[in-house]
């Protein structure tokens, strides 16, 4: 075999990353799966001598079709172009993860089931037999840690063998009842004589109500269904599911051995839940921690921000100085650079010390106690629970934010998740407000911004609610146990999710420097500065300040280098009282944040709807923006 | 007063007499005719005989029968019951019914209609009144948002007619015959422990969570 595929399967938390990682280290390529943010890894890496391509997949708890992960995964799974699945299983609640491999083992597809976490769960007095394991399930089972790498050239060993498995796999039989079976064998003969599954489980499939397999029939289900079936069996699906979950439970109760445990005092892990769940004061400190977080952004980014900015001046400054440049080549270059350091110092900064910190509070089980207790704040909002995640992700950037909006039931939700994108600051934002408003002047006025902000994202979505009703959906979150984390996965991960950033935002930053410089050479900025006069009249900004908002459409990250341009220098403060540069963070926050998010909203959910959030949202926050102005202003400060 | 000698159980304790079987078949008949009826208007007599097996004898034994009990009447190939018959297999086809309902809600057992086939005859009206009861207590059953902070229950079925939510229930770990434990109540919110884990579910879900405080170890 030349080279080998191999496909990570596992429920979430399994520790499906730590394991790529263990196998391939940071040689990872994460591809965000066509049009979703659910994020598919790929890694080459060879093991015993051989090329593997290893595809780690979303975490699902069952294959069936009711997120987006599971649709993705469940679309990876069957596709069958990769010879190989490792099923990762968490030894700590084998159970339910037995019930997904189960699902596995029926559609006859080579699997080596990998037991992980093997130590947690023997401290809890879980012991598995892997080789009673492994007859039951018919196919090779074996233990790994991925952190001290036991199990992993066991594993590699059965990855090189893969032919062999692939002829000595044969799909795993669930006997169902009579009722069902004879459903199965219907179904069965009326299914396309050539699958890329075992037939039998594209039947089950097919009964469990998947529209996929249904589609395949040559008539519909409930026509193929013998009488008799649907007498016995109203509920077919849900007897099919409740059958395999019994026989997930009996081979457990099999091959699992529970030794007693001494009677420990509450480890440390219970008594942080109890603090961070608690129903009174568990969401003051969920919210503390994210301030925390973005207050140490603010210190370290704006450290790194300051040396990157001055770094890129004194370079323009010699540049220009020693190889003596002037008119168009003077303004193209320097305005280039001065993207690309505010591309480095402000977006890099700020944006790869979100991820870290997002990283880790999603390594550490930490992120979905904050989920928690960001959901239940959210439901008074009608927006549904989990649309923080997708709000979370906001935080870092607004455009996969909108297509990970995908994750909620209903066109509504997504719409009314997405309107809190007009306020509540991504990444970019965050640095307009943090590199400018907090550094030029002052924390406070910082603090205000993003509040102000916030609300105003939440209250323009809560007013989009008088055209778009949300329908209650359930809320389901698993919070996994508390783990330490590995920092090299942080790092990979981090990095991972920066190179989008980096690959994309930093040339756009370059580019648009020397169109900006074009523009100024030409003349075309003062002839686009005169018709915003009144803006700037309405917000009390100069006219010449309200031209980076254009920019700022155009590619946020712009915002502060292109103030910095009609300003001419970056000694701010000089030109701008501290209320108008809160009053220039406020306007530059509260909008439809660019192009690329108007663009995404298109894609979406059509052009009408990227035309009005995009307009409308403009409006909306020079509307706000400018009442507070006029506000201050005749408060009279 | 026919009606009812025919519903009576067959006794226990003994092999079935020739009789007992007499009786035995003559209900699943009733019941065969009654559910043929609803689907197709009538009963024919080569379908009743495919459902309920046994042989031409038999057949022809209990059709007499039941025909002199006044309960069926013949129209050419076909059978129809009277109203005094169809009294009678509703209430057979109830009872048999109860008791897959029974089996399925008490020990989620997959095989549940063919004990239902079997148990039925056996089934004295006073124990049927006894499992009603029972299955009654059951219906009343708590679910998860009842339960205290750190009570402990085990889950006796989920009540969500979304597949694809079951689906994700089973899978999360919330299953039927697992053990469960209240952690925190939140505002709309609960917080359970299954199998050493917790998760986070909403009243929606917890109040379709049908759950049981004491152990349910007598059904054996």
């Amino acid at each position: 075999m030349e080279s080998i595929k191999v496909l990570l399967v596992g429920q979430p938390n399994s520790g499906k990353s730590s394991l790529l990682n263990a196998l391939a280290g940071a040689k990872a390529i994460v591809s965000n799966y066509p049009g979703t943010t659910v994020e598919v890894t790929k890694a080459h890496t060879l093991l015993e001598r051989i090329e593997v391509e290893i595809i780690d997949t979303p975490g699902i708890y069952s294959l069936s079709d009711a997120t987006l992960e599971e649709k993705v995964t469940k679309e990876h799974i069957l596709n069958r172009d990769y010879d190989l699945i490792v099923n990762l299983v968490d030894a700590t609640s084998l159970e339910r993860g037995f019930y997904l491999t189960l699902q596995l083992r029926e559609t006859g597809i080579p699997l080596v089931v990998a037991l992980n976490f093997v130590e947690d769960a023997r401290r809890k007095g879980v012991v598995t037999n892997i080789n009673k394991l492994s007859d039951a399930l018919g196919a090779p089972v074996i233990t790994i840690n991925p952190l001290t790498g036991h199990g992993l050239k066991a594993l590699s060993l059965i990855i090189s063998e893969t032919d062999k498995l692939q002829t000595e796999i044969k799909p795993l039989i669930i006997q169902y009842d009579d009722h069902i079976e004879e459903a199965l064998k219907e179904i069965y003969s009326n299914l396309p004589a050539s699958m890329k599954v075992y037939r039998r489980f594209a039947a089950l499939r097919a009964l469990e109500g998947d529209e996929e397999f249904n589609s395949l029939l040559t008539d519909s289900i409930d026509k193929l269904l013998p009488e008799e079936v649907k007498q016995y069996h109203p509920d077919l699906s849900g007897d099919i599911m409740l059958t395999r979950y019994g026989c997930a439970s009996s081979f457990c109760k099999q091959c699992v051995k529970l030794t007693s445990i001494r009677e420990l005092k509450e480890p440390f892990s219970e008594k942080l839940d109890r603090v961070l769940m608690n129903q009174h004061y568990g969401w003051i400190l969920c919210l503390s921690t994210i301030i925390a977080i973005f207050y140490i952004m603010l210190v370290l980014g704006g450290f790194l921000q300051d040396k990157s900015v001055e770094a890129a001046e004194a370079m323009v400054a010699w540049i220009i100085r020693s190889w003596s440049l002037t008119g168009v080549a003077a303004d193209v270059l320097g305005n280039a650079l001065r993207g690309a350091a505010s591309g480095v110092g402000i977006a890099l900064a700020y944006v790869l010390i979100f991820y870290i910190f997002l990283s880790l509070l999603e390594d550490t089980g930490l992120l979905s106690r904050i989920v928690l207790s960001f959901s239940r704040f959210l439901a008074k909002l009608d927006l549904p629970g989990n649309a923080v995640v997708p709000m979370m992700l906001n935080f870092g950037c607004t455009v996969p934010a909108i297509s990970a909006t995908r994750i909620l039931r209903t066109r509504a939700e997504r719409l009314r998740a997405t309107a809190t994108f007009v306020g509540i600051p991504c990444s970019s934002r965050t640095a307009i407000i943090m590199g400018l408003v907090a550094s030029y002047a002052g924390v406070n006025y910082a603090i205000a911004t993003y509040v102000i902000a916030i609300v105003s994202g939440l209250f323009f979505s809560k007013i989009s609610g008088l055209f778009v009703k949300v329908e209650p959906s359930p809320f389901l979150l698993e919070l996994p146990p508390y783990r330490k984390p590995l920092l090299h996965n942080v790092a990979v991960k981090s990095w991972i999710r920066m190179q989008d950033f980096v690959k994309v935002v930093i040339p756009l930053l370059i580019f648009g420097g020397v169109v900006y410089g074009l523009m100024e050479y030409v003349g075309l900025v003062d002839f686009l500065i005169q018709p915003l006069t009144p803006l700037g009249l309405w917000l009390r900004l100069p006219p010449e300040a309200v031209l980076p908002f254009i920019y700022g459409y155009l590619q946020k990250d712009l915002t502060i280098s292109m103030l910095f341009t009609v300003l001419g220098t970056t000694d701010i403060s000089s030109y701008l009282s501290s209320t108008q540069i809160f009053i220039f963070g406020l306007q530059a926050s509260i909008q439809f944040p660019c192009i690329i998010a108007s663009s995404m909203v298109w894609k979406e959910f059509g052009w009408k709807v990227a035309v009005y959030l995009t307009f409308s949202g403009f409006l909306y926050g020079i509307l706000v923006t400018g009442l507070i102005s006029n506000f201050i202003a005749v408060l009279g400060f | 007063m026919d009606a009812l000698r025919i519903t009576n159980e067959v006794p226990l304790g003994r092999l079935p007499s020739l009789n007992d079987i007499l009786k035995m078949y003559k209900e699943d008949l009733l019941r065969a005719i009654l559910e043929f009826g609803r689907k197709n208007g009538e009963a024919d007599t080569n379908d009743l005989i495919a459902d309920v097996g046994g042989d031409q004898r038999l057949f022809e034994q209990a059709t007499l029968d039941l025909e002199k009990e006044n309960l069926i009447t013949k129209k050419g190939a076909c059978i129809v019951l009277t109203p005094a018959g169809r009294e009678v297999a509703e209430k057979i086809y109830a009872k048999h019914r109860f008791i897959e309902e029974y089996f399925s809600e008490v020990f989620n057992e997959p095989d549940v209609h063919i004990l239902a086939h079997a148990l039925e005859h056996y089934v004295s009206d006073s124990l049927l009144a006894k499992m009603q009861g029972e299955l009654a207590l059951m219906s009343e059953t708590l679910n998860l948002s009842d339960l205290k902070t750190g009570e402990e229950a085990t889950i006796l079925a989920i009540a969500v007619s979304d597949k694809k939510l079951f689906s994700r229930l089973l899978g999360i770990g919330l299953s039927p015959r697992s053990k469960v434990k209240l952690f925190e109540k939140l505002p709309g919110q609960l917080v359970v422990e299954v199998e050493g884990r917790k998760i986070a579910l909403d009243t929606f879900i917890a109040n379709k969570v049908l759950v049981s405080k004491e152990d349910r170890k007598k059904a054996g």
